[in-house]
């Protein structure tokens, strides 16, 4: 009888290591999650390409802080010349727009402000990959490069011109404003008149009738001319 | 991951033929030993018995082929499971991969229960037959949650990610973009789904009959009460009709279901190709925030990300 009870008490008391071992792709077997960061993770030539991307990295999240915050910025500061330059050298095939890369710059030292993440974690891990919670800062940086590149696109040409030929409103003016084709009547009237052919391409062709360039003026004036 | 090696075409012939001859006379190929003495000694004549089926562990190809139709050696392999259970698993493992294997329900069937739960490929061979149905893998997941078996669908596993993180899902997806990065890409899933549409097509001759009728007439004269007059006209008539005879035709498509997903491999795959429909199963790890979409995180898309442990093209036939 005392064998019986000493041998139940053993069987009882049996390591789990005697149970079989399920391998771990058996449907049988625990789930299994990788969490590990995939090619798709966005970083910093994802951001300059301006190509779709996924929020993943190899970090962990801690207590806030203030030093990580500031460094965070810092960090993202330090690349933002060369996103800039880039950004508007490729649209502008080499050529460079001083102005419009510092506007660029302006532009994306204020997006960077949303990139400490109040100093939680990293912002992009050792590979470069943003972090999960960096979702919002990677959009105002890409914002700020999407918006240059079409500056780059549409003003540039037009914006260089009025500068030389001193049309009212500062540089960085008219690039926003003729970006998106809100330029003052004074200003228009300026870029129509002196620089029509660099803007020929955003200045608003009906509906708004520009006053005569200095050329037709002499032209109308001109006694003795006419036309049917 | 690889693709079947016998030609369906040939198996769809001799399968039918072959499984109506199986279930027929079946005592008399799989208990040949059962025969009366007599018999024996009236067919002396007969050419001598068919040595015993290969070992489907040294030889699967051989084993497979054995039998003429796949619910035969399926069967085959079940018998196995008394002498020695890896075997039969081999031998199941055989008929499934070197047949056009398409019983869902033999498989999913109480003998093989155990060794599908805790043999290591026991999803894998569920995934293939499921392609080799023609992959309809709406339908047949249905199949496999009332059996119990966990395997789950991309959707479930979107609208609940935690409870179903680690788990087996298995989706239709094409291929759409790859990136890499080391050693190990990550594809660009698109999930499709089947379904059917009619058409119908004219078959055989058709008749159309086309008939113009034109009347036409003048006439003139002279009454008392009216003087010369004159009444002309033209009447034209036509007439068309035709006979076909048509056939009434479903067609099973392929359509985006609007899920799309990652899916990881563990090395970059030549035959994983683009803008095809393969059945793939896969672990689900959780979802990513996407850089597009919405400007708030909580709005923002989510995409699903996969590690992709099989993938098989499905059978162009769907089994029902």
């Amino acid at each position: 009888m005392k064998a019986i009870l000493v041998s139940l008490l053993l069987l009882g008391s049996a390591p789990e290591g005697a149970a079989p071992v399920i391998p771990p792709e058996a449907l049988a077997a625990p789930p299994v999650a990788d969490e590990s960061p995939t090619a798709w993770a966005c970083t910093v030539d994802t951001l300059r390409a301006g190509k779709e991307c996924v929020f993943e990295a190899d970090l962990a999240e801690g207590a806030p802080s203030d030093t990580q915050d500031a460094s965070n910025k810092k960090l993202l500061q330090g690349v933002g010349r060369a996103l800039c330059t880039e950004a508007v050298g490729n649209i502008r095939e080499g050529r460079p727009d001083a102005t419009l890369v510092t506007l660029c710059e302006r532009r994306y030292v204020t997006a960077v402000d949303q990139c400490g993440l109040e100093g939680t974690s990293f912002v992009v891990d050792a590979k470069g990959r943003f972090a999960p919670g960096a979702r919002a800062c990677y959009r105002a940086l890409a914002n700020v490069l999407q918006e240059v590149q079409f500056m780059a696109t549409v003003a540039s040409p037009c914006c260089e011109c009025a500068a030389r030929a001193n049309c009212p409103g500062s540089a960085d003016r008219c690039y926003a404003e003729v970006s998106q084709q809100a330029t003052a009547p004074q200003t228009q009237a300026c870029l129509s008149d002196r620089c029509a052919d660099a803007c020929s391409v955003v200045l608003p062709r009906s509906g708004v009738h520009p006053s005569p360039t200095v050329q037709q003026r002499n032209r109308s004036a001109s006694p003795g001319s006419a036309s049917l | 991951m690889r693709r079947p090696s016998w030609k369906l075409s040939t198996w769809l012939l001799l399968g039918p033929l072959a499984a109506g001859c199986g279930a027929a006379h079946s005592h008399v190929a799989w208990s040949p030993e059962e025969a009366p003495p007599e018999q024996d000694a009236a067919f002396a004549a007969r050419p001598p018995p068919q040595p015993p089926a290969p070992s489907p562990s040294a030889d699967p190809k051989g084993f497979a082929a054995r039998y003429p139709h796949p619910a035969v050696c399926e069967a085959a392999a079940r018998r196995l499971q008394g002498a020695s259970r890896d075997e039969a698993w081999d031998g199941l493992k055989a008929c499934i991969e070197h047949t056009p294997f398409t019983q869902l329900n033999a498989l999913l069937g109480s003998a093989w229960s155990e060794e599908l739960a805790h043999r290591p490929g026991g999803a894998k061979l569920i995934a293939r037959v499921v392609a080799q149905r023609g992959g309809s893998v709406m339908g047949d997941l249905r199949y496999l949650q009332e059996k119990q078996v966990p395997i789950f669908s991309l959707a479930s596993a979107m609208d609940r990610p935690d409870t179903y993180k680690g788990r087996y899902v298995l989706l239709r997806a094409q291929v759409a973009d790859q990136r890499s990065e080391g050693e190990r890409p990550t594809v660009w899933l698109v999930e499709h789904a089947l379904s059917s549409v009619q058409t119908e097509e004219v078959v055989g001759y058709g008749e159309r009959t086309d008939s113009v009728t034109t009347y036409s007439g003048d006439l003139s004269g002279e009454t008392g009460l009216t003087g010369p007059g004159r009444v002309g006209g033209t009447v034209n008539a036509y007439q068309r009709s035709g006979r076909a005879t048509t056939r009434r035709f479903v067609e099973n498509i392929s359509d985006e279901t609007g899920r799309e997903a990652l899916g990881r491999l563990a090395a970059a795959d030549p035959f994983l190709e683009t803008r095809r429909d393969y059945v793939i199963l896969a672990r689900f790890d959780g979802v990513r925030l996407t850089s597009g979409g919405a400007e708030t995180d909580d709005e923002a898309p989510r995409i699903p990300v996969l590690t992709i442990v099989s993938y098989h093209a499905p059978q162009a036939l769907v089994v029902y």
